[in-house]
Order: structure tokens, then sequence, then C-alpha cells
């Protein structure tokens, strides 16, 4: 995966309208591996699936955008919207776009709205989301 | 995959989330945020301790939709969903849905379903929909 920024800017100090730099990666199979192991998952192995796991794209999408940006600690996810448009494969190529699309403040937190899209190596979407997280805006010491 | 009918119940998954599950998990994808790890600090939080990831709950409510529909979910299909409470280590989760409607457009038949996700006591940690296609 391409490398951080140093340090990546904190999600609340963006707002919207913000764009991040693309990220390009590869989903290779012992991550996928692991992340089945993570979230004991027996009906895609059960299938005899080799594709990704459609959830776990969504995922691994969020994982890419926390090479660009840090989710301040104690942020949370409160929602999530996908289109998956194709099953990705083990060990493709996906460039994966994100921008700040909503974002207001309210009691203490800032409400943000991150559309990703992931790309495969013909340039042709195989996943689109809409991801919801909340943040506090005062983060407490970890 | 068998004919799916409206009103039929998506395949139910159960499992029991564990605090070395959810560690698991934030090696998997990356996020190592407190409040899913570190008990100190979300003792600290409105959660009052470790919760876990949204998208680890979300994960139980593919299971179920890749139980029912196979490797058509994935494929041309659609998710929409609201995490309305947390989900906490001991907690056992139920995932399940139903499918609503059967609709057809240009771009064939799809499925569409209500997904929800509940802990022990009933409380749903998850609801929305799924789309996923019937044909091809």
């Amino acid at each position: 995966m391409d490398s951080a920024p140093d340090p990546p800017a904190a999600l609340t100090t963006l707002t919207r309208g913000a764009t991040f730099p693309p990220i390009t990666f590869r989903l290779e199979r012992p991550e996928v591996e692991a992340y089945l192991d993570a979230v004991g998952d027996r009906a895609f192995r059960a299938g005899g699936l080799t594709s990704v796991p459609p959830v776990a794209a969504a995922a691994f999408a969020l994982r890419a955008l926390l090479v660009t940006f840090r989710l301040p600690d104690g942020s949370v996810h409160t929602g999530e919207e996908v289109d998956f448009i194709r099953p990705l494969r083990t060990g493709e190529a996906l460039r994966c776009e994100s921008a700040v699309t909503q974002s207001s403040d309210r009691a203490g937190y800032r409400f943000s709205t991150v559309e990703q899209r992931l790309l495969d190596e013909d340039g042709q979407a195989v996943l689109t989301s809409r991801a919801m997280l909340m943040s506090p805006l005062t983060e407490a010491s970890s | 995959m068998a004919a799916v009918a409206e009103g039929a119940l998506l395949s139910a998954v159960e499992r029991q989330i564990s605090q070395e599950q959810i560690g698991r998990y934030a090696d998997a994808v990356g996020d190592h945020n407190p409040i899913h790890i570190d008990p100190t600090f979300a003792a600290a939080t409105p959660f009052g301790g470790t919760i876990a990831h949204g998208m680890l709950a979300l994960a139980l409510i593919s299971e179920s939709l890749t139980a029912t529909f196979g490797a058509r979910w994935g494929e041309r299909s659609r998710l929409k969903i609201r995490f309305r409470a947390p989900a906490r280590p001991g907690d056992l989760l139920r995932a399940c849905g139903q499918v609503r409607r059967i609709r057809e457009d240009a771009g064939g038949r799809y499925a569409e379903c209500s997904v929800e996700c509940r802990n022990r006591s009933g409380e749903v940690l998850i609801n929305g929909e799924a789309r996923v296609p019937l044909d091809g």
C-alpha cells in the first residue's frame, strides 16, 4: 500500500469537499484469510468462494483511508452504504479515491460522511461506498 | 442457491464476540482506535467500555447474506445500514433478515431484503437493507 503522509491529518480537521490523494494497493490472500479468521465467517469458506468477502472489501477500503487521515481516538462508525459492483479478486491492483462529502458539528462531535470509490486496473469502479463517522472534537488521551 | 421467495427468512448467523476477536479484527483491518482495544481509554468514554468495530458486527450480516445467496451476494449488490448501538465483548450476536420484495428491472431480478443484527437481549445493533441479484 502507498505510504502515509507524516503525520496524517485528523478527520476532524477536514471539511466538506476535502479530497485525499488516491491510494493504490493489492489485497493479498493472507490478508483476506486474516480477515476471515477475525470475523469467524464460516459461510464464505464453506461456499468455496475465493474472492474477497463483500464487507471485507468495504473494510479494506476504509483501511486505505486510514493511510491518508487519522480517525481521532473515540471515533465510531454510525452508518455504511455500499454498492458492490463486482467481487474483488485477491491480488488485483486497486486504486482508492476518497472525499469528505458531508461535515457538521453537534454536541461536541464531528459528523462526517466519507465517500470512496475502488477502481480496478482498467479504471472501472468495483465498489463505491459512503461511511458515516462520528468523531469527538476534543480527543481524550489514550 | 435455493429458490428465493418474498417473505423468506435469510439464514441466521449467531456468534459471541470476544475482546480477543476484536483485537484480531483491529489487526486485520488496521484500525487500532482505543475505543475498541484499550479498556482504560474506553471506560472514560460515553460507552463505558470497549466496543466492537461496527464493521465486525456487520460481517455477520454479510455472512448471513452469503449463506443465503452464495456468490450472488457481492455482485451488483447493495447494502445500506445504520449502526444503532454498539456490540460489546461477550455479546452474543444474531444476524438475520427477510426477503421483503422480489423486483425486476433492466438488470434482472433482485431480492430486496431487510437485515439486522441484535444482541442477546434483543437490542437492535444494526439494521438496514440489502439488494441481491437473483439472475446471472
